[in-house]
């Protein structure tokens, strides 16, 4: 066998990995409760209309016309639109409760992907982050384990149920793919580390996008200067992480490189910077449920067992908690 | 079965990188090369490529339209066959948002008026003045101000500002006029503000509405 058939014999062998459903599982909760987020911030500010109704029935503008795989459903009405909405929206909570099978996420996904794809002025990453992750979901069903048919097939929540794994693979890698070229895109002297690196402050002096008043910040100038490397170097740097999770994947083989990735888990690294990027982000802006989309995807970065692991300890760890500061009983007299 | 996969997964993987490659008509149009912010930045990067020892020809602009303008040629013409896969499958993916912080932010105001004088009832950002807020301040409506007031165009705007001005109208029955604007001002550096200096900024893109003809 020569080395090219070699290659792509290993290449097929990742992407037919199984493994236990649990992370994945975890994955589509997350994706559900994002879904639901976008959705229901959008109802609750009565926007469902505004936004991609056509001008000709009660919108703001003139949007493309309704279409699900192919099958043209005409101008939106009001009467479409909020149907497509009301199903998504109850796929969406199927999709959390692990109900309804592919079925419900193809419906979801087919739902969503129509309404945010008819009005391009009101559409983000956050949009194309959730209809990619709902693609890896129907593809790769995860519905096995945590989920309501899991209870119904085996009258219990968890199960041994095993999934593919190339989904969370493709996972990391669309979770790659938004932050490298997301970085590529700041690649300016507002952001490189040899520029101005007043890119952050700029962001948190423009009140549109400010939860609350950020006047401190010019007092803070230095700190958002490393905030801004920081966010550039993790951004465009981040297909790092790639080769980190392959060297950690084929960790039998020789090698310094791997022997090095293996011994100190940069992932935990990536973990960190990530997760503090965007939760600084969620706590000073109010930019949409990106920042908890993305988060969500960093499940896929972890193997089932590790995120079990995790749930456990937090689980162990709140348990504790709550019975240090349960009731306490009146001393005796 | 498990080549088929990869092999589909592989066609997947290459038409995401290549679709996500960055491109703009943006880069192909020269008044946008020639605008001043644009200029400094390639000033900049010309700098930089001196700094990292290359040397920096003396037409350093007229060289970097050219990459910018192969580029996109190549580009569009890798992600032609591409495209009709990622809009059917709805795969596209990017994040562009604060590539390049507004210098300029754009807070939207909407005026009353029962009388003579006008009176606000939504700012950006305000607690004051705070009118529907719930409606205005959903993300998506904010990403549709910054995007309409950043590429502005009366097609696009007009009926916009019409929306906002009926919601006024509805709300405020005693009001017979609507005014729908925007406010741009200069994010001062960081010593200035410091320094005590207040950003000044101005009022464009006004709209004038009869409120009974909204109702």
């Amino acid at each position: 066998m020569n080395s090219l058939a070699r290659g792509w014999a290993r290449w097929a062998d990742l992407w037919s990995t199984r493994e236990p459903a649990f992370g994945w599982a975890i994955f589509r909760i997350g994706i559900g409760l994002c879904l639901l987020y976008s959705m229901l911030s959008i109802l609750s500010a009565g926007l469902v209309d505004f936004l991609w109704v056509d001008v000709e029935y009660g919108g703001y503008r003139a949007t493309d016309p309704l279409e699900i795989l192919l099958i043209d459903l005409g101008p939106a009405r009001p009467g479409v639109v909020n149907g497509i909405f009301a199903v998504t929206l109850v796929g969406a909570v199927c999709v959390l409760l692990g109900a309804g099978g592919r079925i419900a996420t193809f419906v979801t996904l087919q739902g969503y992907l129509c309404l945010t794809r008819i009005n391009f002025e009101t559409v983000g990453s956050d949009d194309a982050l959730l209809t990619n992750a709902l693609w890896l979901l129907f593809l790769c069903d995860a519905t096995g384990t945590l989920s309501l048919r899991c209870r119904r097939q085996t009258g219990r929540w968890t199960s041994d149920a095993e999934v593919g794994a190339w989904g969370r693979y493709l996972g990391v890698f669309q979770l790659v793919i938004v932050y490298t070229f997301a970085g590529l895109n700041k690649t300016n002297t507002q952001w490189v580390p040899w520029g101005k690196l007043d890119g952050l402050y700029r962001v948190w002096m423009d009140p549109v996008w400010l939860r609350f008043d950020m006047d401190w910040v010019p007092y803070v100038y230095p700190l958002t200067q490393v905030g801004s490397a920081v966010t550039w170097i993790f951004e465009t740097f981040s297909w790092v992480i790639l080769l980190v999770l392959y060297l950690r994947h084929t960790r039998d083989r020789p090698g310094v490189m791997r022997a090095v990735f293996n011994r100190w888990d940069l992932r935990k690294l990536f973990l960190a910077v990530g997760a503090s990027l965007h939760l600084g982000i969620f706590a000073t802006m109010d930019v949409g449920p990106f920042s908890l989309v993305s988060l969500t995807f960093y499940v896929c970065l972890f193997r089932p067992d590790e995120v079990s692991a995790a749930f456990e300890r937090i689980g162990r760890f709140v348990f504790r908690r709550r019975l240090a500061t349960g009731p306490i009983e009146a001393p005796t007299p | 079965m498990a080549h088929l996969r990869a092999a589909l997964i592989s066609l997947h993987i290459l038409a995401v990188l290549i679709l996500t490659l960055p491109s703009s008509r943006q880069m192909l149009r020269r008044e946008v090369w020639d605008r001043s912010s644009n200029q400094a930045a390639f000033a900049a990067l010309a700098d930089t490529f001196s700094w990292l020892g290359f040397e920096s020809t003396e037409d350093f602009d007229r060289w970097l339209w050219g990459v910018a303008t192969r580029y996109v040629h190549v580009r569009d013409t890798i992600s032609e066959p591409l495209v009709v896969y990622a809009d059917l499958a709805g795969v596209r993916q990017g994040w562009a948002m604060f590539s390049r912080p507004r210098e300029r932010p754009i807070q939207l105001q909407v005026d009353v008026a029962s009388s003579l004088r006008y009176q606000p009832i939504y700012q950006t950002g305000s607690r004051e003045h705070d009118f529907r807020s719930r409606t205005f301040r959903q993300y998506r409506f904010r990403k549709l101000t910054g995007r309409l007031a950043r590429h502005f165009d009366p097609v696009w705007y007009d009926p916009w500002s019409r929306w906002i001005a009926r919601q006024a109208a509805d709300g405020y029955p005693d009001a017979k006029r609507v005014r729908v604007r925007l406010y741009r001002h200069q994010t001062l550096p960081a010593e200035a503000v410091r320094a005590g200096e207040v950003p000044k900024g101005r009022f464009s893109d006004r709209r004038l509405y009869a409120a009974g003809e909204l109702r």
